[in-house]
């Protein structure tokens, strides 16, 4: 506790000066409400339209958003993150919907996975997350765990590796059973279960 | 189940805010209860994790009792005081249409915003690569050294996990009470602190004046649209808010209650980012201005002490026991000279508060003016405030030049997405001290002497 205490001003409480004590709720002159709640609304609307962040707010932000929600109310958040997100997401939910939750999935290196592809087959992003970023996979992947082809001898779950990743035709030289080698894109066992 | 988790943890917040003082207002109570309640539940996970217990519904709900029972042990009638409407004081304003415009305003926003967080699910980068996956691994492991830390592939690369874990706690926590989308906690803490700005605010100017400078606050531009992500900017700058402007109404009121929450505040802050230690550092030097003052030397070394320790014991947590690098390596330690640097940092800031209303609005224009405009009135309360805010934006923007850009990002970088942000902390200091000044407190006076006489 200080043992000195300033002096402690006054608490501005204008209000309590002019208001009497005792009022209904319809004492304000309507004139004088509406007068001012106008003035209000003006300002705000000159602002909502001169002050560019504002009207970013409002017509952006705000309208065309809930207009986006009402025109698709039911898309599945697979479909939300597949329009911001692009083939990436299709490609990760695809991934944990054919593994289980404690898989170890061994990915091929980055730059196998931005490999060109033909014009035709859906391209995955090459900046701002997208399965070339490591904890992006892992977020997507969670709680399965991410071993990319580079980190032997390094990540300790790379001895634990359950699963394997086929991107751009790549992962197939990391499995010793038989397989059709033509997809593009999948997840193959690391192993063969008798 | 998160119905309950919310619930306790108000209650939670609101027995720790009953023990400090059972004088807050309504408003305070609910809002400060909401924060305190998040910020407890986030910091009791470190000792958790420290003690190797599990981090699940069990745990966080013991851990919350306790809180309960220990800090309304004496007064456990006082738990409910406070929690209701003066009935008296809403006739007394009667109905005030502005009031009932912006109120309507404020609500309409907010509604519409939380719908946008929860339409969309997290996408953000920094939250994906980031407090969002670390929130997710300590949901699922029930601790801070989780799976994700097996290996790691580079300390850069994890700079984001390793941010100072209230963001990730919280969400933690939702994730834990069956949240699906974690932005909720985001909302809570948005909503908690509109509650409270005005209830702040209103101290100073009358509740027109309040409830239009609380709305144009919260319409910032950027500041509103990260109430949609699952970031660590908004809580940031709502913890840096409710710190300072708690500090302030100490040392200009004199009311003791809130020397308490700033520095419970300030300690939540430095637990959401690393680089809100200058805001500590600053509150540091106005207690030592004010002991040398008014004899207040326990305040001023209790203060930044208690400020300081969620900061000191995660960066020891990071490397200690994660065996990663702190965040503090990519500050260079020694001062120097870089005209460059200063040259390009200065031309970014100008684009920032000055040239364009498309981050910000009209927050800083405003603020200037209204710092012109009280150019005589230089003795004013409201100017100590200006002065700490000018004070940890001065040193806000030291530490971004002290920062190692070649083992960071560079410049550039993160001048456009860190820097930026991080001026979001200063958006309810600028909205603070435009509603507070004397000149607009007089503008206000006039308006309601108008509607009321």
């Amino acid at each position: 506790m200080s043992k000195k205490q300033a002096p402690k001003p006054a608490v501005k409480q204008p209000i309590a000066a002019v208001i009497p004590p005792k009022q209904s709720l319809f004492t304000i002159a309507i004139h004088k409400n509406l007068l001012v709640m106008v003035v209000c609304l003006i300002t705000i609307f000159v602002l909502q339209k001169q002050v560019v962040g504002y009207h970013w707010l409002w017509k952006t932000l705000i309208k065309e958003n809930l207009d986006m929600q009402h025109k698709h109310p039911k898309i599945s958040d697979q479909q939300k993150g597949e329009m911001k997100m692009g083939y990436d997401i299709t490609y990760m939910n695809y991934l944990v919907e054919k593994t289980p939750a404690n898989a170890v999935i061994l990915f091929p290196s980055a730059e196998v996975m931005l490999k060109d592809t033909t014009p035709d087959q859906p391209k995955f992003r090459t900046s701002s997350g997208g399965i070339y970023t490591p904890l992006w996979v892992q977020y997507y992947a969670f709680p399965r765990k991410i071993v990319f082809a580079n980190e032997k001898g390094k990540n300790p779950n790379y001895n634990k590796i359950t699963h394997v990743a086929i991107v751009n035709y790549s992962g197939y030289e990391h499995i010793t059973y038989p397989i059709d080698k033509s997809n593009r894109l999948g997840v193959v066992p690391f192993k063969l279960t008798k | 189940m998160i119905v309950i988790g919310i619930i306790l943890l108000f209650f939670v917040g609101l027995s720790i805010l009953n023990a400090i003082s059972d004088q807050f207002q309504l408003l305070e109570k609910i809002g400060l209860s909401l924060i305190i309640g998040l910020a407890y539940f986030s910091i009791v996970m470190l000792p958790l994790d420290l003690l190797g217990i599990k981090i699940n519904q069990l745990s966080l709900l013991s851990t919350g009792f306790m809180a309960i029972i220990a800090c309304i042990i004496k007064n456990y009638k006082l738990i409910f005081s406070g929690l209701q409407f003066d009935n008296d004081e809403i006739k007394r304003y009667a109905l005030n249409f502005t009031w009932l415009l912006c109120f309507g305003f404020i609500l309409y926003l907010f509604s519409a915003i939380a719908q946008k967080a929860f339409y969309w699910p997290t996408l953000e980068y920094d939250a994906v690569t980031g407090y969002d996956l670390m929130a997710k691994a300590i949901a699922y492991d029930g601790k801070f050294n989780n799976s994700l830390f097996e290996y790691i592939r580079n300390s850069r690369e994890y700079n984001r996990i390793l941010y100072p874990p209230f963001v990730a706690s919280t969400f933690a926590y939702g994730y834990i009470f069956g949240l699906k989308t974690a932005k909720l906690m985001t909302l809570i803490h948005f909503g908690a602190f509109i509650l409270v700005f005005y209830a702040f605010v209103s101290k100073s100017i009358n509740r027109t004046g309040a409830i239009i400078f609380t709305l144009a606050m919260m319409v910032t531009p950027e500041f509103f649209s990260h109430a949609a992500m699952a970031l660590t900017n908004l809580p940031n700058a709502v913890n840096t808010g409710v710190g300072l402007i708690s500090l302030y109404l100490w040392l200009s009121q004199r009311e003791k209650r809130y020397f308490y929450i700033s520095m419970i505040m300030m300690a939540i802050n430095n637990w959401t980012r690393s680089d809100s230690v200058v805001y500590s550092v600053v509150c540091a030097a106005f207690l030592g201005y004010d002991a040398i003052k008014n004899k207040t030397w326990k305040e001023f070394v209790i203060h930044p002490l208690v400020g300081l320790l969620p900061f000191v014991a995660w960066s020891n947590y990071i490397t200690k026991v994660l065996h990663a690098e702190s965040s503090s390596a990519y500050i260079q330690k020694h001062l120097f000279w870089d005209g460059e640097k200063i040259t390009a940092m200065t031309a970014s800031i100008k684009t920032y508060m000055l040239n364009g209303t498309d981050l910000f609005g009209i927050t800083f224009l405003f603020l200037f003016i209204m710092v012109f405009v009280n150019l005589k009135k230089w003795h004013q309360k409201a100017n100590m405030f200006l002065l700490m805010g000018i004070g940890t934006w001065l040193f806000y923007t030291f530490i971004y030049y002290q920062m190692d850009n070649v083992v960071f990002d560079s410049l550039d970088f993160v001048m456009k997405v860190s820097y930026k942000r991080g001026l979001f902390c200063f958006v309810p200091l600028a909205w603070y001290y435009i509603a507070t000044n004397q000149v607009m407190v007089w503008v206000f006076d006039k308006i309601e002497a108008f509607l009321y006489e």
